[in-house]
């Protein structure tokens, strides 16, 4: 059996290509489960806010704490479905926490709005970003969040927590459920 | 290598390893995922994973979950080894070419 250089060519091709596939499909399957949940709790978040912007802090103080709970316990699922804690997720979200703080230390006061700008603005950043190793998927979900975002925050500020409701959390709803999918 | 491993060279064959081989270490990938990463039909990857078993480079592990029978694949270390000498040797082809 001898192969040629023409098919020793094509077939690092196919097992570059075909490996490329698997790491972006277990990697939206790892991701899913956390875009849903926070898709959800967006949607409680900013509907809550919407409804009376009262409510605004002691609803997003207790959905700060249910979704790092939950966050913590989907984690602990990704190794073939082990119960594992990862340190690495663990030390993700407090960097991201500390980001969040120091940035809005640094920026000074911002109004109710404005914060609930950023966040999702900063959120859809970092997913155009981690599509950039992981899959298209990624970079086309951070790209729709990003300019949902903006729009609603420049071009209907009377009602941008219930447009960020609707649409950013159903973005993430959507766009877990269809990685869940790949 | 002189001759490359028959038993990785075939296509699909090749595909399954590759596909395997993207995950971490350990980690087992669902038979339902990776037909559709293959594009394969059910018997047939069924066939070839069955020479991949046999030959030492896969292992298979069928269990429940939800109620529902699971099949998952995973490159067992014989079989992570056996794909990089089969990438070094189609290497080997491209670089005494060049």
């Amino acid at each position: 059996m001898s192969v040629s250089r023409n098919e020793a060519q094509g077939a690092l091709r196919d097992i570059e290509r075909t490996a490329r596939r698997s790491f972006s499909a277990q990697s939206y399957r790892q991701a899913a489960p956390f875009l849903i949940l926070w898709g959800v709790l967006w949607m409680i978040g900013y509907g809550g806010t919407e409804y009376d912007v009262h409510l605004a802090n002691p609803i997003w103080l207790s959905i700060f704490v249910a979704g790092t709970a939950a966050s913590t316990l989907i984690g602990m699922r990704v190794k073939s479905g082990a119960r594992k804690f990862d340190v690495r997720i663990f030390i993700a979200w407090l960097a991201s926490l500390g980001f969040f703080i120091a940035i809005l230390a640094v920026i000074g006061p911002v109004s109710g709005p404005q914060m609930g700008a950023i966040i999702p603005l900063i959120v859809a950043w970092a997913y155009v970003v981690m599509g950039a190793w992981m899959g298209w998927r990624l970079v086309f979900a951070g790209t729709a969040l990003g300019a949902l975002t903006l729009f609603g925050f420049f071009c209907w500020p009377q009602h941008f927590a219930g447009w960020m409701a609707v649409v950013g959390g159903g973005t993430l709803v959507g766009t877990g459920l269809w990685l869940r999918r790949a | 290598m002189e001759q490359p491993d028959s038993t990785i060279h075939q296509p699909v064959r090749l595909q399954i390893m590759a596909a395997l081989k993207a995950l971490p270490a350990g980690d087992m990938l669902e038979f339902v995922r990776l037909k559709t990463l293959v594009g394969a039909t059910e018997g047939n990857l069924g066939a070839h994973i069955t020479t991949l078993e046999t030959a030492g480079y896969v292992e298979v592990k069928k269990d429940f979950e939800a109620k529902r029978p699971r099949t998952r694949i995973a490159l067992t270390t014989a079989g992570r080894r056996a794909l990089e000498d089969y990438v070094a040797y189609l290497r080997g082809i491209l670089d005494a070419g060049a």
